[in-house]
């Protein structure tokens, strides 16, 4: 069992920190400038957030859109108890669920999450192999059930410590832990990949 | 497949095999998608949800006030409609004619679907508005929701200033207060929707076992005050108070994690909940506690694999304070 709620998951410098700060005061006066700000600092991370959840490129805009919409809506009652990051990260969570629910209840998520591997924007570096291995993994990512790819993400691709992704999911420590266990031996045997402990 | 159950380590890896490490490293490499999106059109969108918010507020409260004008009307017509008008799940039958109408009285708003009802049942409590078949508002007070199980696909959602109860079968009970919300769910299945999203499953008190089991269940010693025919599941007690925690139930939660952790300081899980402690306590503004709970944890489980060393630097997060006496401030 665990349960952080207020850890820090993100860390910035300190100069980042008082930017942010001040970035963020105006924006929870409704500042436009400032929310574009933020909007332009977080946006990737909050994509790729997205899209590591739902598996889905197509549906990445709109859950930004609706991630960051809510963020705003809500900023003024930030109370700054969590980095700006931790706290996205959070509702950017929230609202994957909801999707998956909406998902789930149009009885389509199954098919969206398995058989669309997200489409990449053309890079040079990019060579077939690379492609079609990260495609197979997304895959199999999207078809582990919900709240064990939503551990895995935090934990293995985002690189959270136990605690910090503990904080970010809202679920215990020991949970995530499990989960994370579990998924990575779906994962392995999806991708035909042995099991076992480094 | 059998869970695999075992304390969390704080240096654990997130990713035990080094073929599907490999894979995620390139799937952490992974440049972000394409995105249609800018700062001026999320502005936008923002500015008109914050205006649909407002109409929304400004409608619930003309509904509101149309409502109580009404009631003032029909009650002072007269037209033979049952002097029990109150729980709103009976408008459609308050509106069904008397004795001596001629004309049917059609409904004055929409009214809630068949097998579907919001009571207020508190004396102060003002009649909740109906938004739709499936949709109220509910002001201060004291309310119970019904849904029958076989009601309709739809889910019945209550919305008051603090967020929305989404209730799919079953009944609630729902006191809505200046600052908060507590909905208990009696039976049935049901979901508190926070304002900025966040979904949480209504538990009951008498909730089933966690689906996904978080500690091995053992046998404990009786405590004190317990008698010795009744052995305390401690086990039970931390999974509880793991529901009460995804329920968003803070303060009840405490009160478990602490009696394990005071009389069960040998038991397994007396380590995740003495863990848990902390932050709740400061969740909770108790921040001397909390300061006492992390100094305990440090003084119980001082190595790094029991993540001793992250309790420590939220410890000197909270400053410095008054001593301690276990988990008590002096």
């Amino acid at each position: 069992m665990g349960f952080f709620v207020t850890l820090p998951v993100l860390m910035a410098t300190r100069d980042e920190d008082m930017d942010e700060a001040a970035v963020l005061q105006a924006a929870q006066r409704g500042e436009r400038s400032a929310q574009a700000q933020l909007f332009t600092r977080y946006r990737d991370r909050v994509a790729r957030q997205v899209l590591r959840m739902v598996g889905d490129s197509a549906a990445v805009d709109d859950l930004v859109q609706e991630v960051f919409i809510s963020a705003f809506t809500a900023l003024p009652r930030f109370r700054g108890d969590a980095q700006l990051g931790t706290w996205l990260y959070t509702i950017a969570t929230n609202r994957v669920r909801n999707w998956w629910d909406s998902q789930r209840r149009r009885r389509r998520r199954e098919d969206v999450a398995t058989s669309e591997p997200p489409d990449e924007p053309d890079s040079p570096e990019a060579d077939l192999e690379t492609k079609q291995q990260r495609a197979r993994f997304y895959a199999a990512l999207g078809a582990l059930p919900d709240k064990l790819r939503e551990a895995f993400v935090a934990r293995a691709i985002e690189g959270m410590s136990l605690i910090e992704a503990s904080a970010a999911l809202g679920t215990p420590i020991s949970t995530v832990s499990y989960r994370t266990r579990r998924a990575e031996q779906e994962l392995c045997a999806a991708l035909g990949i042995p099991w076992r402990e480094s | 497949m059998k869970p695999d159950i075992r304390p969390a380590q704080s240096d654990e890896p997130a990713v035990h095999s080094p073929e599907l490490r490999r894979l995620v490293a390139l799937a952490q490499d992974r440049p972000a998608p394409r995105s249609r999106l800018d700062a001026d059109a999320i502005h936008a969108a923002y500015l008109a949800a914050r205006a649909g918010q407002r109409r929304r507020l400004a409608g619930l409260a003309g509904l509101a006030v149309a409502a109580a004008l009404a009631g003032v009307v029909v009650s002072r017509l007269d037209l033979g409609l049952s002097r029990e008008t109150g729980p709103i799940g009976h408008v459609a039958e308050n509106m069904a004619p008397g004795p001596g109408l001629v004309t049917p009285v059609q409904p004055l708003g929409p009214v809630l679907a068949a097998g579907v009802r919001v009571v207020a049942v508190a004396a102060d409590t003002p009649s909740p508005t109906v938004l739709g078949a499936w949709d109220v508002g509910l002001a201060d007070g004291r309310y119970v929701l019904e849904v029958d199980e076989h009601a309709g696909p739809e889910v019945l959602r209550a919305r008051s200033a603090g967020g929305t109860v989404e209730l799919r079968h079953g009944r609630v009970q729902v006191v809505v207060g200046a600052a908060r919300v507590e909905a208990t769910l009696e039976h049935g299945v049901g979901e508190w929707v926070a304002q900025d999203g966040a979904r949480e499953p209504l538990m009951s008190p008498a909730a089933v076992e966690p689906s996904e089991p978080v500690e091995p269940s053992e046998p404990s010693e009786p405590t004190a005050g317990t008698p010795i025919d009744e052995p305390v599941d401690v086990s039970a007690l931390a999974r509880r108070a793991e529901r009460l925690l995804t329920a968003g139930k803070r303060e009840p939660a405490i009160k478990l994690l602490t009696q394990i952790v005071t009389t069960h300081p040998e038991h397994p899980t007396a380590r995740g909940a003495l863990l848990d402690l902390g932050p709740l306590l400061k969740a909770s503004g108790r921040t001397d506690e909390a300061r006492c709970a992390y100094r305990l944890y440090l003084e119980r489980y001082p190595g790094k694999r029991q993540l001793a060393d992250q309790v420590e630097k939220a410890l000197n997060r909270l400053g410095d304070g008054p001593a301690c006496r276990g988990l008590k401030p002096r």
